[in-house]
């Protein structure tokens, strides 16, 4: 394997990322971060859909879409900062490479961990699963088992990694949460496609 | 500076959790997100639910989470216990700049209300970036709902009251081409 995980998740966390002692802004690799507690990060997602029962299908995807842009704008620009042409450029040759570059990355910043994942770059497919995502335990603690899947932030930014490594453009991509720990599965799961006319992958 | 062994305190429980990917500080369990993701998540659900109860949602749940955050970690603080309001507050906007929220200045600070100015909140630097990169406009109405709500559980905590004692509003803000974000704070 060619990229060394643990370099780039050691290399990440050791920019000691919280906000600079003047202005209070974390800026790096291209982008703006902040420390949001989980709790936020979750609940104020249910209480929206909570808020719109009647169009929750399209609630939802208005938060699978934000983090598909965000993925594409957050990893996108990380892909062209200087941190990354430093740390992890030299690592990455190949779309398994750069996609095993975001995994490593996406796994340091408290969202849960990918564990695995299939690429089928003829196909342009991508299975990735996830353990411990920050939805999961929060949700059942807060809400109970839940009857559906509910890590919508991992399904736009497992879509918008293929994005990312297909060329970049936005929304190229779509998926489903296949499994999910929050209604009772052992693991999440995302299965990501080119988008198509008709697509249904359940 | 008389709350630096409380920063150390709470900048020594950042931890990153290896085998879950998960990290916690004070406590609590924390996430990275960046302005992309946050201020998409803003403009979504204010397109969707209205601007009015869009704001209303971040502004209340930023504040019930910040407020069980802080009083987790320094509830038990006997040092910052031993704090006046002030001194409570101004240590709390020292871990907001640690959450990298922004840097915030206090203006006025009482216990029936207080004003708080800042040229650096986090969302609104993250909208400004956003007019650069995908067009965004100048807003209409002030962008940092959950700054309003982090201010309103610090001043719950600094006063040792409970959550909903205060309200919270932003009266200018950066994305309206303000020079800074103010945040007007009364009792409720």
């Amino acid at each position: 394997m060619a990229v060394n995980a643990k370099v780039i998740q050691d290399g990440v966390l050791g920019m000691g990322l919280r906000g600079a002692p003047d202005t209070g802004l974390l800026r790096g690799f291209g982008v703006i971060l902040a420390i949001n507690t989980v709790d936020y990060l979750i609940e104020r997602e249910i209480a929206f859909l909570n808020a719109l029962p009647s169009v929750e299908p399209m609630a939802e995807k208005a938060l699978v879409d934000a983090a598909q842009w965000c993925a594409n704008a957050t990893f996108g620009g990380m892909m062209k900062s200087a941190e990354w042409a430093d740390l992890i450029a030299p690592m990455v040759k190949t779309k398994t490479d750069s996609l095993e570059a975001l995994h490593a990355v996406q796994n340091v910043l408290g969202w849960g961990r990918i564990v695995d994942y299939e690429l089928d770059e003829e196909a342009k497919t991508y299975t990735m699963r996830v353990k411990h995502s920050y939805y999961c335990k929060n949700y059942i603690d807060n809400h109970g088992v839940s009857t559906k899947p509910r890590c919508y932030m991992w399904l736009g930014v497992t879509a918008g990694n293929m994005d990312l490594v297909f060329g970049g453009k936005v929304n190229e991509f779509e998926g489903v949460e296949t499994l999910c720990e929050a209604k009772g599965d052992d693991i999440c799961e995302f299965k990501v496609r080119q988008k198509r006319s008709l697509f249904d992958l359940l | 500076m008389s709350n630096e062994n409380i920063l150390n305190r709470y900048l020594g429980t950042l931890s990153f959790d290896a085998e879950r990917s998960r990290l916690e500080i004070g406590g609590t369990e924390v996430a990275y997100h960046c302005d992309k993701f946050n201020t998409r998540i803003l403009k979504n659900i204010e397109d969707v639910m209205g601007y009015e109860d869009g704001s209303k949602l971040l502004r209340e749940w930023a504040e019930k989470t910040t407020h069980e955050s802080l009083e987790s970690f320094l509830g038990k603080d006997s040092e910052f216990q031993a704090l006046d309001p002030r001194g409570r507050m101004e240590t709390i906007l020292e871990i907001f700049k640690i959450l990298a929220y922004g840097a915030i200045s206090i203006k006025s600070f009482g216990e029936t209300g207080a004003v708080f100015t800042s040229p650096h909140s986090y969302l609104a630097e993250g909208w400004l970036e956003n007019r650069k990169a995908w067009g965004w406009t100048l807003r209409q109405g002030p962008a940092c709902h959950d700054m309003c709500g982090h201010l309103a559980g610090a001043m719950c905590i600094a006063f040792g009251k409970p959550v909903g004692s205060f309200l919270a509003r932003e009266t200018s803000c950066r994305t309206m081409d303000a020079a800074e974000c103010v945040f007007e704070i009364k009792g409720a």
